[in-house]
């Protein structure tokens, strides 16, 4: 028994080298005892870590003869980097004025504003550099790298916002597939919406700023002000949000819970999308872009303070931004300066990219085909306090906006009360008191600040269903 | 004499359990009472966060449901576990030793994919909603939500999957209890049930305590499967959706607190219930207790039992195999996969992360489970066998128990924390090779396998304390008494009289220890170091093939472990429905 059980388990334990070797793929070679090695934190996925290391350290290699590699730190999504990184400040960087980490790459530009600027530093590139790489500094209106000189960062490829649908569940809902975001308020999607928690997911945050600053965007274009125009977007919001099953923890798992048929719909980032289609096909999966009312966002690179490998960083940047750099982010694999592996799917955000789009696995110039609208300054002001809004008018309190929602379109005036419920009960001008007494108090007030204004959209909530029985 | 000793040990094991358990905790506790420090600003005591949390109804209604999970999902698995060990302790039937381990098929589920792998069966479109379509128990195309029956759906998937700890701890006390004692009952005209309530309950009780208190406070405790059932309103999911403001809200410490107490308090409700007058026993069973040979025919009923909780606990592990080997997309309203493929295999075994990842996997958690093993049994022996004052005892007992109760990811902090502050502490001192063990972004063995065993220490412990509860102390006075040296008594005769229960809780924490998730994330942060699980998540993450890809890597890391436990067993000589008798 001991024998048999001796031989399983070495071929158990053996199989991988046994198939590494049937299917030719070679081991890695050892590295050179003198190897450069960069330290970047993460959350980029694996393939992405794997093609960019393979590619940089073939074009290190050639550039300038010497062996590099790269030490990629990876301790899960942005708010564990900066929990580590908070960490590491009051200890090793107090210390030797280091975080022993060289770069930041990936989490969004919000992360890299809010949550890491305290750990950044400037990085300057040179000008024509920057300008072939970026010939306008904007894109609709967002920045493509930060505008400090030098900057704290780079953006080094673009995200858009969109919904993943099911087809084959759409069909048994008897729905169109959507267009607009305004499409998934339908009563017919109830309970087969999912949403990202803003709470927990970036993207998700910007995505519905994206939905309001559209929103308001509309409003003051037909005269009604940005400030109603925030209020609409926000009841935009909570009308989707009647419709959601649940609000997922991470927004990586939504296009996989649309595509298992769990839900009929989501909103989601584009490459997220993309990449799930691929595998499934787009018989039973579609993605759309809701035309002039979506956002793209640039997904940043930046220097830590006291990076001990300055010049290689830099030289990494510069790689990444470089025209072959980017054919990694989209190019089919097998092409000229493309993956090795898998396709990544994600948009370059080098112009020059888009002049031959042959070799691109998803050939849409989004320079060229803005689906996006200008976005602005003002407009986002409330995105600090945007996910506390959808936590209490939503999250918390889903069970009664559920049962609001239910009972508006049983009523008998449903039109007159669902398009109350369309429109948060306060503005812009109200969000950014709240934002401001909200960033002033303790966290416990925090706490009674939260519960105050749950209770305040579930007497709302209250009111409406009261109305509707009328 | 004694009693000093005892104390110099107390302080000794205080000393370690503080070092290695208390220092990261201390950072919890500290946050929570004084909240996050502010430069120049001395910090005053308040509990004002914990008003806050009892305020707001939101954190309330999480106590509320943590403790209501943990308290049914303990009932549901003494339910499960009961039987199965009763019936294996009694009766020799066709195929015991195959059903002895494949009931325990719940150690070996990797995490996120088991996830995946549940998910998958119950989703609106998934395997179950197919098989009811199939037989026309609902309309064709019509998907059913088995998802929505959120608490049941924890509570049941949680007992599927905890069962094991206390079947093992169950067993372990089973197999000590004296036969004579049965006999004698019977002797003396008592019934089968009136011996199992009035002899066999009360004599296994330390076993009932050891594995129940851990599963009530694990399922406290538990972050996964409430969130598998996108069921937010529990402290352990409040906690972790909190995660991203620890550097600046004082509350998720003050959560974090709560349930440590919470766990202390269902810990001590446990033993008021289960562990009063657990004294030593005062006789070790001379024989084995007999079991009974039951033919083809008789063995059919206990055969139907095994097999039903077996093939529920393995309903995750099929849906891992069978998505692993599944083309993406094509199980989907069908109750298997529509098309096969071997090519997850093929990309997730010639991943340059396999190999190294399963070879970190085995070296931390053995070494941790050998910590684990060296502290648990001393620790045990101090709460069972020393002089100390109740008191103390009660007070080690109760610590002991604690890493359970504390969420992995804020552990993984506070480790990351100290080990960075000792790190910097000891290179100012220059010492740099001192240093560099506790330099986790270099090297985080150390740090891990640290980390690994604190968080495991309960399950030996509580294993060894019951062990040496069911076992007489005059066996090793008598061993004294005859000249032997301590060391030569733990050797000869304390440890093979408690062989089992150490046995058990050492498969339990090594099974744990390679399946563990929060610390890896953090801690082992070089790719190098991943260990398995970090390495299923990485694949995971991969958008489209990712799950498929994760699962056919579990599948591996299931074989392994599977094969770990079977040849550790195999090497000890005994098979693996017969470990756990001595």
């Amino acid at each position: 028994m001991r024998y048999v059980l001796g031989v399983l388990f070495l071929a158990v334990l053996l199989s991988p080298m046994v198939l590494r070797w049937a299917v030719g793929v070679s081991d890695q070679k050892a590295l050179p005892k003198d190897v450069l090695t960069l330290v970047i934190v993460t959350p980029h996925s694996e393939a992405i870590r794997r093609e960019f290391r393979e590619a940089f350290s073939k074009y290190y290699q050639e550039k300038f003869g010497k062996a590099v590699t790269i030490d990629y730190r990876v301790y899960g999504g942005a708010s564990e980097i900066k929990n580590v990184l908070g960490a590491l400040r009051e200890t090793t960087y107090k210390a030797n004025g280091t975080y022993d980490i060289d770069l930041a790459w990936g989490g969004g530009d919000a992360t890299f504003d809010v949550d890491l600027k305290p750990f950044l530093e400037g990085l300057a590139l040179d000008p024509e550099f920057v300008k072939q790489v970026y010939p306008s500094p904007k894109l609709g209106g967002l920045k493509l790298y930060e505008e400090s000189n030098p900057p704290l960062w780079y953006g080094t490829e673009l995200s858009g916002f969109g919904i993943v649908f099911n087809r084959q569940v759409l069909k048994y809902l008897g729905v169109e597939p959507p267009a607009r975001w305004e499409d998934l308020t339908d009563p017919r999607y109830a309970g087969w919406v999912v949403l990202a928690d803003p709470t927990r997911s970036s993207s998700a945050r910007t995505a519905f700023m994206g939905v309001v600053e559209h929103t308001m965007a509309v409003a003051e274009e037909q005269g009604r002000g940005a400030d109603r125009g925030w209020a609409e977007g926000m009841g935009l919001i909570r009308q989707i949000a009647s419709n959601v099953r649940d609000f997922n923890d991470g927004s990586g798992a939504i296009p996989a819970l649309v595509s298992s048929g769990d839900v009929a719909a989501a909103m989601t980032i584009d490459f997220y999308a993309r990449s799930q289609i691929q595998f499934v096909g787009e018989d039973r999966l579609g993605y759309v872009e809701p035309a002039n009312s979506t956002v793209i966002t640039p997904d940043p690179i930046g220097l830590l303070q006291g990076a001990p490998h300055r010049e290689l960083a830099k030289q990494f940047v510069e790689f990444v931004l470089s025209e072959q750099g980017q054919q990694l982010w989209d190019a089919k694999v097998g092409t000229k300066d493309g993956p090795r592996l898998v396709s990544l799917r994600r948009t370059p955000i080098r112009q020059s990219v888009f002049k031959d789009m042959s070799d691109l696995a998803d050939p849409v110039d989004p320079f060229a085909h803005v689906t996006s609208f200008n976005t602005s300054r003002a407009r986002t002001a409330t995105f600090s306090i945007l996910e506390v809004m959808i936590q209490v008018s939503c999250i918390d309190v889903l069970n009664d906006l559920r049962a609001t929602r239910a009972a508006i379109l049983s009523s008998t005036h449903a039109a007159e009360l669902d398009a109350k419920l369309a429109v948060f009960p306060f503005d812009q001008k109200e969000a950014l008191r709240r934002l401001d007494e909200y960033r002033k108090v303790s966290p416990v007030e925090k706490l009674v600040l939260i519960r105050k204004w749950t209770s305040e959209f579930r007497d709302e909530y209250r009111a409406l269903r009261d109305e509707a029985q009328k | 004499m004694r009693k000093l000793r005892d104390f110099i040990f107390f302080t000794l094991i205080l000393a370690i359990f503080i070092a290695l358990f208390g220092v990261p905790i201390w950072r919890v506790t500290q946050a929570a009472f004084l909240g996050l420090p502010v430069e120049n600003q001395t910090p005053q005591f308040t509990l004002g966060y914990f008003t806050a949390i009892f305020a707001d109804p939101m954190l309330r209604a999480g106590l509320f449901n943590s403790v209501m999970i943990a308290l049914l999902t303990t009932v549901l698995c003494v339910l499960i576990a009961m039987p199965l060990a009763i019936l294996a302790n009694r009766y020799d039937f066709l195929g015991k030793s195959l059903f002895s381990g494949l009931v325990l098929v719940p150690l070996i589920l990797p995490p996120f994919v088991g996830a995946i792998g549940m998910r998958q069966l119950l989703g609106r479109n998934g395997a179950f909603t197919a098989i009811l379509q199939n037989v026309g128990w609902i309309s064709p195309g019509e998907p059913f939500d088995w998802l929505h029956f959120r608490l049941l759906g924890i509570v049941l998937v949680q007992a599927l999957g905890l069962y094991p700890i206390l079947y093992l701890n169950l067993t372990a006390a089973l197999a000590n209890i004296d036969p004579a004692m049965q006999h004698a009952a019977a002797n003396l005209g008592a019934s089968r049930w009136t011996i199992f309530r009035r002899i066999t309950l009360p004599l296994m009780r330390p076993g009932l305590f050891a594995g129940g208190t851990l599963v009530l406070i694990w399922s406290f405790t538990e972050l996964g499967t409430p969130l598998m059932f996108d069921f937010y309103i529990t402290t352990p999911v409040q906690v972790y959706k909190k995660l991203g403001q620890v550097t600046a809200n004082p509350i998720p410490y003050a959560l974090v607190v709560l349930m440590m107490a919470g766990s202390i308090l269902l810990y001590v409700c446990g033993k008021v219930l289960l562990g009063r007058s657990q004294d030593t026993a005062v006789s070790k069973a001379s024989i084995q207790s007999a079991t009974t040979r039951l033919g083809f025919i008789k063995s059919i009923p206990v055969i139907v039992i095994f097999t039903l909780i077996a093939c529920l606990a393995m309903l995750p592990h099929v849906s891992v195999v069978l998505m692993s080997l599944c083309a993406p997309g094509t199980w989907y309203e069908s109750a298997l996969p529509k098309v096969f493929t071997r090519q997850h295999y093929l990309n997730a075994l010639t991943h340059p992360l396999a190999v190294p990842s399963v070879r970190n996997s085995v070296m931390f958690a053995s070494l941790s489970t050998i910590v684990d093993i060296l502290l648990g049994l001393w620790i045990a022996a101090m709460i069972v066998r020393s002089k100390l004052p109740r008191i103390f005892r009660a007070a080690l007992d109760s610590l002991a128990m604690l890493p359970l109760a504390v969420p992995g990811t804020v552990m993984a902090f506070g480790y990351l924390a100290v080990s960075l502050q000792i790190k910097a502490y000891l290179s100012s001192r220059n010492m740099p090779s001192l240093a560099g063990l506790f330099d986790v972004q270099n090297n985080p063995t150390l740090v891990l396998v640290v980390a690994y065993a604190m968080r495991r220490l309960p399950y030996v412990v509580r294993s060894a304390v019951a062990g040496l509860q069911q076992t007489p102390e005059d066996l090793e006075l008598a061993s004294r008494n005859l000249g032997a040296s301590p060391m030569l008594t733990l050797r000869r005769i304390t440890v093979p009289l408690i062989a089992a229960n150490l046995i058990a809780g050492a498969l339990l924490a090594f099974a744990f220890a390679m399946l563990e998730v929060s610390d890896s994330l953090i801690l082992a942060q070089k790719e190098q170091y991943w260990p398995i699980t970090k390495a299923i998540y990485e694949l995971f993450q991969r958008i489209g093939d990712g799950p498929f890809i994760a699962s056919a890597l579990g599948v591996w890391a299931m074989l392994i472990l599977t094969l770990t436990i079977l040849s550790t067993n195999a090497l000890l000589g005994r098979k693996m429905g017969a470990i756990f008798r001595v």
